[in-house]
């Protein structure tokens, strides 16, 4: 059998600059982190415990804006049913549940010392939750389905709620006004804490965006692969058929 | 250090945690799919 009878389904990706990026994306992140910790000084109510707000509220961010990307490309897959539309929408599914996972976590250590409980049923911590069990689940069917293009279809229409799920999710503080504070913005926050916010907030997106990429990346790969096998599966039992 | 220190200092070690880990993840999936697809596409030339 010649290379050509097995020709990838969706195009074999590069990694390209990429590597670069990332190493780009940690040496911000580092820095942001250093620059935010050392030079705010404690809060006047919470002490140094503000400095969670480095990592919680950028995560937070993420959780909100890779479920946008999914929306994107589910929708883009439910109108052209282009592959690789599906397999973007899953990575940037993958990466959005790690940031909802690790907003829950941060959000439970800040909350301990501040509320004095770890969890409570605050509409944003629920909401919240929601959109992380919406994302699980997300991932859970894609690993049940067998199936390429029911699983697609299935998993765009969740990725669709899970999206619809996030403007309720960033409202949730003015709706139902319970202990978790409103948002905040440049005007309501201390110049001195905005500046390390802002680094960490665009290091977090470097860092997202590397990730989706080289997901995609390997989502692409493992798809060239199975078509590859399936292609010399196909030729050696046409083959076979011939003798 | 303060006991806020510590709550600080667990935030950050979590984030790390899950940023380093995923990280290793995604590279694990990059060479597991660049090793498949090498061997299914040498297994088609032969």
């Amino acid at each position: 059998m010649s290379n050509a009878a097995i020709a990838p389904a969706v195009a074999v990706p590069r990694a390209g600059r990429w590597p670069m990026f990332g190493w780009f994306a940690f040496l911000f992140l580092v820095a942001s982190q250093v620059i935010a910790v050392a030079i705010s000084p404690p809060d006047r109510d919470m002490g140094d415990l503000q400095k969670i707000m480095y990592v919680h509220v950028p995560a937070a961010w993420m959780t909100m804006l890779a479920p946008l990307t999914v929306l994107v490309f589910s929708l883009r897959y439910l109108w052209k049913q282009h592959e690789e539309d599906d397999l973007l929408a899953a990575s940037a599914a993958e990466v959005a549940t790690a940031f909802a996972g690790l907003t829950l976590v941060l959000g439970m250590i800040w909350a301990r010392p501040t509320w004095g409980v770890w969890w409570t049923w605050d509409a944003r911590l629920t909401s919240m939750l929601v959109l992380f069990l919406i994302l699980a689940g997300y991932l859970a069917l894609r690993a049940l389905v067998d199936d390429r293009e029911r699983r697609a279809q299935w998993s765009a229409a969740v990725g669709v709620l899970g999206a619809i799920n996030v403007p309720i999710v960033y409202m949730s503080v003015r709706w139902w006004r319970t202990i978790h504070q409103i948002q905040s913005n440049p005007s309501t926050v201390d110049p001195a804490y905005v500046i390390g916010l802002r680094l960490n907030a665009f290091a977090f997106l470097f860092v997202m965006i590397y990730f989706i990429r080289r997901r995609y990346e390997a989502a692409l790969l493992e798809r060239a692969a199975e078509h590859a096998i399936e292609a010399v599966a196909l030729g050696r039992g046409r083959d076979t058929a011939h003798e | 250090m303060n006991e806020n220190w510590m709550f600080v200092g667990a935030a950050f070690v979590v984030t790390w945690g899950v940023l380093v880990g995923y990280f290793v993840h995604v590279h694990r999936s990059l060479r597991r799919a660049r090793t498949l697809l090498d061997s299914a596409t040498n297994a088609g030339a032969q």
